[in-house]
């Protein structure tokens, strides 16, 4: 590993004693806006080399001494060309017009990058909020979570859910950023809905292979959402009714072309109508979860800006007095963008996030308040160096302080349960990271990038020992107690990432990738879904972090002018201390959830071919995922390797627009996947008038495979105009139907017997048949 | 806990209509066939019983098989009581025997065929009940069973109660189980924990067609003092039955029950409070 670093940086060297060298660098911006164009290009017409905007919408590119036309674009609005005579240090504000001349071109999956065949990074996947927005919703709930699972390599974890499993990874090994921080639960409604508001949501960045250096802390994947920023020139408003919830989004300048804000909300009314119920108990019911999201930015000057956003989400159930039951995300990010050079940028983050959930009783003899909570404080900063036109250097550093809470039961003064708390724990992640994306020119270009990762367990905090002799049962043999910020443990690691293009001709390369990656913090999931209640544990004496490593290889091929676009991938994956529970664990309220882990070894592999259409009227993608994930843990399934519990051999998802008129528009979804692996029984016996079913190995059979349509029509609604032309009230209807030929996917099969007889026959468990919706949106 | 956790799952799914549809699944090709015991040892002088049966395959569509013509009987206390077949693969002891609390009583069993089965535990203390009370939840037409007891200090105790409505045991089927363990409240004095629901239909009386409404029930209750063992085994036991069917649930797996050689099921030996008697009048 030293010996890499080593060709880096003498590699970047070399570069610094080179011919005379200036810099061309600026910000990007919509004429119609003043917001930062994220991923506009800028390239030097003669050679083709080029850059593109950070997410600040900055861009720096470092040529020899020369004139130059510099030809800027970005989808959606019309290029420019600059002349410019390259002598010194250059500085360029630029505005692009929207084009509004043809039906818009909507690119579906696209990259940040020049574009797929160019780009260096594979595995990776960006999703704009417009596409999002015109794919079939359930219930009318537009979800980024939903609409990543249509991409090849990502898989739900059930019918409505919005876990997901990536390469053969588990739905705890997901890592999801909203303006950078972590969501720890991103669903609602136990994972029926996720958290994102569609209104308040610009983008998103799926790494499912190929995950920057910059990125860490989970196994499988990293999902980065961004938040808006609101309009910096003139107030605007937009907003949706739909069937089980309404949203507002709001948004306009702090001070002109200076600052501007965002703030939006969304609330469900499944409860709204349960004041018409007779019955007392019912109608003080409670069912409900919003979302509210904020975002303001402010330029204090030409190198320094300011960016904060938080984010507060919550699920309320109660019935009646009988049980009371709330959870939620609540995070704040305060980001200070600073311009040093024109070569060299910085991001410094301050970052809250917390995710909590209480479950109690209101009154009565078992009056009862149980809290649960996981805390972080983080503190980051981020450097992009654009060193010369053959080298983006970026490195950085941070520290998470992990707070654990795990459960604090407060009983109420004529109640028998105990009051009682356990333990909590406390832990430091630390990371830093250096790497280098290094275009050759020609053919190759590579990022190599390498991360060190540490990990601390940090007092006050207590250790268990337990005896391990029966594999089933653990036993507490011992505790250990650490006083209040005595670090007891620690563990290192390095990650290694490193990807490699070599470019065929223009219109199709090869790509290769290897990455390591670590996981520390781990959610208890013993389920294919996870739920609010899942216990957070961090790595300890007790379990020993995830490693994973992971190789790629990749055919990229753009066909017909661009018009089409083809990629292949293939993967190989092993991942180490993977977590998987004993039969029957206790995962939920329990002190010693640790006793109840059995790790071990996991394998997944697979291939993702994907075709999209990116230009014209009717455009979309169709992809085929193939492959396999298993694990071997020596205590479960008598240490016989079985498939894991996600594993989808086939998934197939197509997705059409259809832009028809000015009027309307349409979209379908099809997906097709194959059984989840289910174990059945090989047996069963009669205990107290009950059958009971026996098992030998653990997901040898599949269920029934899993396919269903879903179709969306918007219609646009006539603009409501001023007198002098200005539109002042735009609205579209829009017309979901879920599982359009209302097929039962079944997300459990259960072995029973019929009532009040002796015979026992097979159940599937099934959630929606046919769900039509419609929402009514207007932006003004 | 489970029971909380689970009480959420049912009532958020609720709101959707989660259903279910019989289906075709093939198991063929099972050939299970190992012994099932299914018998207790108590503290109360009275015939106990050990049944012994065998597993099949999952879609056997007969009665249970039964394990006639094996030598069974229990030590323990420096005692050996023999149970003799009543009926096949029915086991009983002809006298009154009891129980002593503390000590640990062993089932033996000798099939036909040679094979030797043994399981033991150790009966636990007394359980008391001091009182009992009812209450009425309209909204879900039910009457909550609830008990008034000094659950003893020191954590490991695991209850099971046993409801009599006139006379009839009404829960001697898993699904209608009642249990409970003092990981959360141990040591209390409990003022009124629900252990049961009575349902409006328990006032019918089946003795005429259509049933009419009876003004009031006579309802008993005994608690059994149980083991650790015995406890997760009935727990465990409902979430391979009539716990399953969420998006939540863990993998399957076999129960862990006590019976040496392979065998299935579980002998458990408790002690059982007297029983509480009281009568409960039909809200109309």
């Amino acid at each position: 590993m030293k010996k890499c670093l080593i060709i880096i940086l003498t590699s970047l060297f070399t570069q610094l004693y080179a011919q005379e060298r200036f810099t061309i660098s600026g910000t990007i911006q919509g004429a119609d806006n003043s917001l930062s164009l994220v991923g506009a290009s800028v390239v030097d017409v003669k050679k083709g080399a080029g850059v593109s905007t950070n997410e600040n919408g900055y861009f720096s590119i470092t040529l020899p001494k020369d004139n130059y036309t510099i030809k800027v674009s970005f989808i959606g609005y019309e290029s420019k060309e600059y002349r410019i005579k390259l002598d010194a240090d250059t500085s360029l504000k630029i505005n692009l017009k929207p084009t509004f001349t043809e039906v818009e071109e909507v690119k579906i999956v696209a990259d940040r990058k020049i574009d797929n065949v160019k780009n260096t990074s594979m595995g990776s996947a960006i999703l704009k909020m417009e596409t999002i927005k015109k794919i079939p919703s359930f219930m009318g709930e537009i979800d980024l979570l939903k609409t990543i699972q249509l991409l090849p390599g990502v898989q739900g974890s059930g019918e409505g859910q919005t876990g997901y499993n990536v390469r053969g990874g588990g739905i705890d090994q997901n890592l999801v950023l909203l303006d950078e921080a972590p969501i720890y639960n991103p669903s609602h409604f136990l994972g029926f809905f996720s958290v994102f508001n569609a209104d308040a949501i610009s983008d998103l960045e799926l790494y499912k292979g190929g995950i920057p250096a910059r990125y860490g802390g989970r196994l499988a994947s990293i999902l980065d959402v961004k938040m808006k920023e609101g309009n910096p020139e003139e107030f605007s408003a937009t907003g949706g009714i739909g069937l089980i919830s309404s949203r507002l989004y709001i948004d306009g300048p702090i001070k002109k072309k200076r600052g501007s804000f965002m703030l939006a909300g969304r609330r469900t009314y499944a409860d709204a109508f349960l004041f018409l119920a007779p019955d007392d108990d019912i109608r003080d019911s409670r069912l409900f979860f919003y979302d509210l999201n904020a975002k303001a930015d402010y330029k204090i000057n030409e190198k320094n800006s300011l960016y904060l956003s938080a984010y507060l989400g919550r699920d309320v159930l109660s019935l009646s007095d009988q049980i009371l039951v709330n959870w939620g995300n609540a995070t704040t990010t305060l980001r200070w963008n600073r311009i040093f050079t024109n070569k060299l940028i910085a991001n410094f983050s301050g970052i809250v996030s917390n995710f909590d959930y209480q479950i109690g009783i209101p009154n009565g003899s078992q009056e009862f308040t149980s809290k649960t909570r996981i805390l972080d404080y983080h503190l980051k900063a981020d450097f992009n160096w654009y060193l010369n036109d053959n080298h983006t250097v970026q490195f950085g550093s941070g520290s998470i302080f992990h707070t654990f809470k795990p459960v604090e039961i407060e009983s109420g003064s004529e109640s028998f349960v105990n009051s009682l708390t356990f333990p909590e724990s406390y832990a430091l992640e630390h990371h830093a990271y250096l790497s280098d994306e290094i275009d050759w020119g020609g053919a190759w270009s590579i990022e190599a990038g390498l991360r060190l990762s540490v990990f601390q367990n940090m007092g006050k905090g207590t250790v268990y020992s337990f005896d391990r002799s029966d594999p089933q049962d653990y036993i507490l043999t011992d505790s250990a107690n650490y006083g209040s910020g005595e670090v007891y443990n620690t563990f290192n690691n390095l990650e290694p990432r490193l990807s490699v293009r070599y470019l065929l001709n223009e219109f199709s390369s090869v790509k290769a990738n290897y990455q390591r990656t670590a996981q520390y913090i781990q959610q208890a999931v013993n389920s294919t879904s996870s739920s609010p209640f899942n216990t957070y544990f961090a790595s300890s004496p007790n379990v020993m972090p995830q490693i994973s490593d992971q190789v790629s290889v990749g055919y990229f091929r753009n066909l017909n002018n661009s018009q089409y676009e083809f990629s292949a991938e293939a993967y190989y994956k092993t991942m180490q201390n993977v977590i998987d529970f004993k039969d029957h664990a206790e995962i939920f309220f329990n002190q010693y959830v640790e006793a109840e882990i059995r790790t071990g070894t996991a394998e997944g592999y697979g291939l993702e071919l994907m075709l999209q259409r990116v230009k014209g009227k009717l455009n979309g993608w169709v992809s085929y995922t193939l492959s396999r994930a298993e694990r071997t843990i020596d205590e479960i399934n008598s240490g016989k390797t079985f498939l894991a519990p996600y594993n989808r051999s086939h998934d197939i998802s197509v997705v059409a627009n259809y832009e028809f008129s000015d009027r309307w528009q349409f979209g379908l979804v099809w997906v097709f996947a194959s059984g989840r692996p289910i174990t059945i029984p090989n047996g069963k016996f009669e205990y107290r008038n009950t059958y009971i079913p026996t098992y030998s190995d653990r997901n040898t059979e599949q269920m029934p495979n899993y396919h269903r349509l879903d179709l969306t029509a918007t219609y646009f609604l006539k603009d409501k105009m001023r007198l002098d032309g200005k539109i002042i009230w735009q609205s579209n209807l829009n017309f979901s139907i879920f599982n359009a030929y209302n097929r039962y996917n079944a997300f459990a099969i259960n072995f029973k017997r019929r009532e009040n007889t002796q015979s026992t026959f097979a159940e599937m468990t099934y959630f929606f048949g046919i769900v039509p919706s419609i929402t009514y949106n207007f932006k003004f | 806990m489970k029971r909380i956790t689970r009480y959420i799952w049912l009532i958020i799914l609720l709101g959707f209509s989660s259903c279910t549809k019989e289906i075709d699944f093939d198991l063929s090709d099972q050939t299970t066939n190992r012994l099932v015991v299914e018998g207790s040892f108590t503290n109360i002088s009275a015939q106990h019983e050990i049944k012994l049966t065998r597993s099949t395959p999952f879609y056997q569509p007969n009665a249970t098989p039964v394990e006639p013509g094996a030598a069974v009987s229990i030590v323990g206390n420096n005692q050996t009581i023999i149970f003799d077949e009543v009926a096949p693969g029915v086991y009983r002891n002809l006298a009154a025997d009891s129980g002593v609390i503390g000590q640990t009583y062993t089932l033996q069993i000798e099939l036909e065929n040679g094979e030797q089965y043994t399981a033991s535990e150790t009966m636990r203390r007394n359980a008391v009940i001091d009182s009992m009370s009812y209450e009425y939840l309209p909204f879900a037409s039910f009457y909550n069973l609830n008990i008034w007891t000094q659950e003893p200090p020191g954590k490991g105790d695991s209850y099971l109660w046993n409801v009599y409505i006139d006379g009839v045991w009404v829960n001697d089927t898993l699904r209608y189980s009642s249990f409970q363990n003092d990981d959360f409240v141990d040591g209390s004095y409990i003022n009124g924990g629900t252990i049961y629901q009575i349902r409006e239909r328990s006032f019918l009386d089946y003795n005429f067609n259509p049933p009419p409404k009876k003004d009031s029930i006579d309802v008993e209750i005994e608690t059994l003092h149980i083991s650790q063992g015995f406890y997760e085994f009935v727990v465990t036991a409902l979430l391979e039955t009539e716990f399953r069917g969420t998006p939540f649930d863990g993998p399957p797996a076999n129960l862990r029950g006590n019976i040496s050689n392979e065998a299935l099921g579980y002998f458990s030996v408790y002690s059982l409070s007297n029983r509480y008697k009281f009568t409960i009048q039909a809200e109309h």
